[in-house]
């Protein structure tokens, strides 16, 4: 799983291309935005999680579960979606694809947990 | 500005749950009040693809310009009435499938024979105490012997619970 950025632990960054790339892994452990380190699934076994995804490039990202690579969600430059869990349902993987060019996304996670 | 939430079903064939407002900023928040998982995406998405949303999971859009669809699918299986195959099977061979037992089975009984991908569904015709079962039609695909033949008891449906509104 990749890292965090350093400046951001709440935040990944990603690339996304017109190949499938993944921006949420299933297993591992994150920081989530408020400093908390979250383990996945773990942490879904007994709170709901949010994923938010924020498209900051400059063309329509498509997001997609699991290993699918068409029709996903659109997000255009600058849209968001934000994924909330419910306990005990894991959340699958998340990846991103785009139409043509090249856009960046930034990947953060929130356990309900650490907001209550 | 929003709208009051509107609850829809979701079903097998891909249908719009939501419409961007053509001003202001539009936002929705979709959950998805189950019993099945409902594949959210563009036109046309299909079981499998787009975005997995679980029952009682939700997806919010801020900023949501583009429209979203909805698909909802795959079959209930029964937990109990399950069987293996003790043959492999080969794609239009034959009507007749041997198996471990028939224990709950019965003709017009609708089964889905292998798992994932490589599944098939088919309906009983008849069923032996070989032990064997007899379907309407010759299987379309292969299956290894120990494939596993379930009983299907319904098709999945969703739910979804959509808010919209613009800003």
């Amino acid at each position: 799983m990749p890292s965090f950025a350093n400046d951001n632990p709440a935040l990944q960054v990603f690339s996304v291309t017109t190949a499938s790339k993944q921006i949420f892994f299933s297993t591992g452990t994150y920081t989530d935005i408020y400093g908390n380190s979250v383990t996945v699934p773990a942490a879904f076994a007994a709170n709901a999680v949010a994923i938010t995804v924020t498209n900051v490039g400059t063309v329509t990202v498509d997001i997609m579960g699991g290993t699918a690579t068409t029709n996903g969600i659109p997000l255009a430059p600058g849209a968001q979606l934000t994924w909330v869990s419910t306990p005990a349902n894991p959340i699958t993987t998340l990846h991103g694809i785009t139409a043509s060019g090249t856009t960046t996304v930034e990947v953060a996670l929130v356990s309900v947990q650490s907001v209550m | 500005m929003g709208s009051a939430p509107v609850t829809m079903p979701v079903g097998p064939a891909s249908a719009q749950v939501y419409a961007p407002a053509p001003v202001g900023k539009p936002h929705a928040v979709i959950h998805n009040s189950g019993p099945g998982i409902v594949y959210l995406g563009q036109s046309g998405v299909t079981q499998g693809q787009g975005l997995p949303l679980r029952a009682k999971e939700t997806v919010e859009l801020p900023n949501g310009v583009d429209a979203i669809y909805a698909v909802c699918g795959g079959l209930i299986l029964s937990g109990t009435v399950t069987t293996t195959t003790t043959a492999a099977i080969t794609h239009g061979a034959s009507t007749t499938v041997a198996v471990t037992a028939i224990t709950g089975f019965a003709a017009k009984q609708v089964v889905q024979v292998g798992a994932g991908t490589a599944a098939e569904t088919l309906t009983i015709s008849s069923t032996s105490t070989a032990p064997s079962v007899t379907f309407t039609s010759k299987p379309v695909l292969d299956h290894v012997s120990g494939a596993a033949m379930t009983l299907v008891t319904g098709a999945a449906a969703g739910t979804l619970r959509v808010s919209t509104g613009s800003a």
